[in-house]
């Protein structure tokens, strides 16, 4: 094991999942090779629309479903050995507990199933449920709990054998804020005590407050993973807002700008810097100002654009950096580029 | 960590099953059947219902002893009837659910996710059920057997063989309800269609004892006719000297002496006729014998074939009386039974002469050869190809559990 390994929680090469086709169904290649790296004690995100293949990577991990083709390792072990469950915690998406228990009898059950002594189950089970906010309804019969709060003892169920690895597969669905807030908590605090979290969800917003890391996982395939910094930074631009008062501000703005921009067959204002980043300016936004992005993160570049439009005695309104949310990069992800629709969702038929 | 986890589902079990009440509605009924049958006795008169007393010429304690009576109702009603049927249909609705409940989404990821692996997840999940029938019929036997002892004043230990073979019993049923569970994910399909396995398997079993009873019949009737036939001879010759005999006049013959030689010889004649017209319609009847025969040992031969490839569900009941019991230990009863019954069919034929009228009814010492059969097959046949196939069941089951996606 190199040393590179040793530091990833998990580290997958070439995970392939076919289904085979059936007398009523067709085929379906659900996973086409995914690489993917997560990180000792980060928060790690998959994002991806409907039947992106996200709850059949994390079956595979926990030996629900068994891959077509599958390499690397999981906490230093073959992806598929039995034995290193015993250090992962695993909340399904939609987990069915038995009725009949209660929600310490809940944790405790699956506390004996990875193998935690009688002892150390009766303690953490104490400790978990009050750490998920349940101590006060530990003993009530799974049967009379609310959404939110079987959600709650799936998670200290997940955490009942102490494990470095935590999969949580949509862990806020059909939780309330409080208990949305209430899970993030619990995953900084994992996080802050030396656990991996990963964790497949919908809600980008909150998958942004919380993780270090993303994967996007579009039609079987991961479309791009790293930092959230690291997969906006390129994507960063400044805007520049010019007030359009004057009927004229289109062909002033036009010329203070000739010297980067450069006629478009298909009619619109496109440029690009000395440095190659584009420019894009809009004009006939109705009741909305003229707009000039310019796709660069580098203050500097845009330094003359701003002094030429000045020169033009044009009025500045804004000059704004922005930096793309992770729902941007999610939508980028699940937008055809040569169509510019939304991919439909779904894995993709055939084996 | 294999025993933690193995507790772990049996407490589980033990929970789901308690939590449905099925388990102690089952307890109570068994409790209240071995009740009954404590309150059920035999005296010099005949019935003993708790302190009255039902006078019967058939049941009393000059033909059974009461540990006999007690042996034979145990083996009659608590075991062929409450534990092989009701009992275990009971257990069967209780324990049906484990298997598709296992497998049903949302459950299945969180036993699948742990470190266990599958075919022990599935075996120690199928134990569970097995355990819990184990358990209620310990506790019948156990029951019994003080019944037993203490009204009949016997302490028989074999009675506890009811346990294993229970288990055994029900296993065979049980191991296609798990197969039906994991392929259907449905309790109710694994339920309806278990229930069908086992009627086919009553029908089978009831098929192959019909047709053995006939021809263990059929064989009787080619014996007895045979031996007519071997008689038939003798007398013919000796009708045939006596009418040589009657033919010659005796000297000094008077007339009243002839006239009786001539009415013995008439009478001789006419027995000769009746012999020699027997040995043609004995003959007719033999050949016909044989042809049945042949044709009930055929299909016997094909129902027995069948019956060996599947589980041997009443012959493994059977196989607790053929412990516990002995043909001989309930011979008196037995042959009271049998000159009741015998009374009966004569006077149902109009006929008190006592003379054999020939019947194609299978006759008690028939249904006695036939039992005699049954419990001379051997306890691998009933065991050994029974447990193979609740083996190969078992194995698909677990193909079917370690290959499926969930």
């Amino acid at each position: 094991m190199t040393t590179a390994t040793a530091d990833l929680a998990l580290d997958l090469k070439d995970v392939d999942k076919s289904y085979d086709a059936g007398w009523f169904k067709k085929g379906v290649h659900a996973l086409r090779g995914i690489d993917m790296h997560v990180g000792r004690g980060e928060v790690f995100g998959l994002l991806g629309p409907n039947g992106a293949g996200k709850s059949t990577l994390i079956k595979i991990l926990m030996t629900v479903i068994s891959p077509t083709r599958a390499q690397g390792t999981m906490l230093g072990r073959k992806i598929g050995d039995k034995s290193t469950l015993a250090r992962v915690g695993y909340l399904p998406e939609h987990h069915r507990f038995p009725e009949y228990l209660t929600g310490r009898q809940v944790v405790e059950f699956y506390g004996a199933m990875s193998g935690v002594s009688r002892s150390d189950r009766k303690r953490r089970a104490a400790d978990l449920l009050d750490f998920v906010g349940m101590a006060k309804w530990a003993d009530t019969k799974v049967r009379g709990y609310s959404k939110g709060m079987r959600q709650r003892v799936g998670i200290a169920q997940a955490l009942v054998n102490d494990p470095e690895l935590v999969l949580f597969d949509e862990p806020t669905d059909g939780v309330d804020p409080v208990g949305r807030r209430d899970i993030r908590q619990m995953c900084q605090t994992l996080k802050d005590r030396g656990k991996t979290v990963f964790l497949n969800s919908h809600l980008l917003s909150e998958l942004e407050m919380i993780c270090d890391r993303v994967a996007i996982l579009v039609q079987g395939r991961v479309a791009s993973q790293g930092t959230i910094d690291s997969l906006t930074t390129h994507r960063q631009r400044y805007e520049i807002e010019v007030a359009s008062d004057d009927s004229n501000v289109d062909t002033a703005l036009r010329r203070a700008l000739a010297d980067w921009l450069r006629p478009d067959a298909s009619g619109s204002i496109a440029g690009q810097l000395p440095s190659g980043e584009p420019i894009d300016v809009r004009l006939d936004q109705p009741y909305a100002p003229a707009m000039v992005k310019i796709a660069t993160a580098d203050a500097a570049k845009v330094q003359p654009l701003l002094d030429s439009i000045r020169a033009a005695r044009l009025t500045l309104r804004a000059v704004r950096p922005i930096r793309p949310s992770l729902e941007d990069l999610f939508m980028e992800a699940v937008t055809d580029p040569t169509t510019g629709k939304t991919l439909a969702p779904g894995a993709k038929e055939g084996a | 960590m294999i025993l933690t986890q193995t507790t772990a589902m049996l407490v589980d079990a033990y929970r789901e099953l308690n939590s449905k009440k099925m388990f102690w509605i089952s307890l109570i009924l068994s409790a209240l059947v071995v009740a009954s049958i404590a309150c059920v006795g035999i005296n010099n008169k005949g019935l003993t219902v708790l302190w009255w007393t039902i006078s019967l010429d058939i049941l009393n304690t000059s033909l059974l002893s009461p540990a006999s009576f007690y042996k034979f109702v145990f083996i009659q009603f608590g075991f062929n009837f409450w534990l092989a049927w009701i009992a275990s249909i009971l257990a069967l609705i209780s324990t049906a659910s484990i298997i598709p409940d296992l497998v049903a989404g949302g459950s299945i990821e969180l036993s699948l996710s742990k470190p266990i692996a599958r075919v022990r997840l599935f075996l120690t999940k199928y134990a569970t059920a097995l355990l819990f029938t184990g358990l209620q019929v310990g506790v019948f036997t156990l029951a019994s057997f003080l019944v037993i002892g203490i009204r009949g004043g016997s302490w028989e230990w074999s009675i506890f063989l009811a346990i294993p073979l229970v288990l055994l019993f029900f296993s065979f049923i049980y191991c296609v309800c798990a197969l039906l569970g994991l392929i259907t994910r449905s309790t109710i399909a694994a339920l309806l269609l278990s229930v069908l396995f086992w009627f086919f398997l009553f029908l089978l079993n009831t098929s192959e004892r019909t047709v053995l009873l006939f021809k263990i019949n059929a064989e009787d009737r080619i014996a007895s006719a045979e031996r007519e036939l071997g008689n038939l001879p003798e007398l013919i010759t000796r009708s045939k000297d006596r009418i040589v005999t009657f033919s010659t006049p005796k000297e000094g013959e008077t007339d009243a002496e002839r006239l009786r030689r001539e009415a013995n010889k008439a009478t001789e004649e006419a027995k000769l006729a009746g012999h020699e017209l027997r040995v043609n319609t004995r003959q007719q009847s033999l050949t016909e014998y044989k042809s049945t025969q042949a044709t009930l040992d055929k299909w016997h031969g094909m129902l027995f074939g069948v019956k060996s490839v599947f589980p041997k569900t009443a012959e493994t009941m059977g196989l607790l009386e053929r412990q516990l019991t002995s043909l001989n230990e309930f011979q008196k009863f037995s042959d009271a039974q049998e000159e009741r019954e015998d009374d009966r069919r004569s006077r149902r034929r109009g006929n008190t002469s006592g003379v054999t009228v020939e019947s194609n009814e299978p006759s008690p010492s028939v249904a006695r050869k036939v039992e005699e059969v049954l419990r001379s097959r051997s306890v691998f046949w009933v065991l050994g190809t029974s447990v193979m196939f609740e083996a190969l069941v078992l194995f698909i089951c677990c193909a079917i559990f370690v290959r499926r996606d969930f």
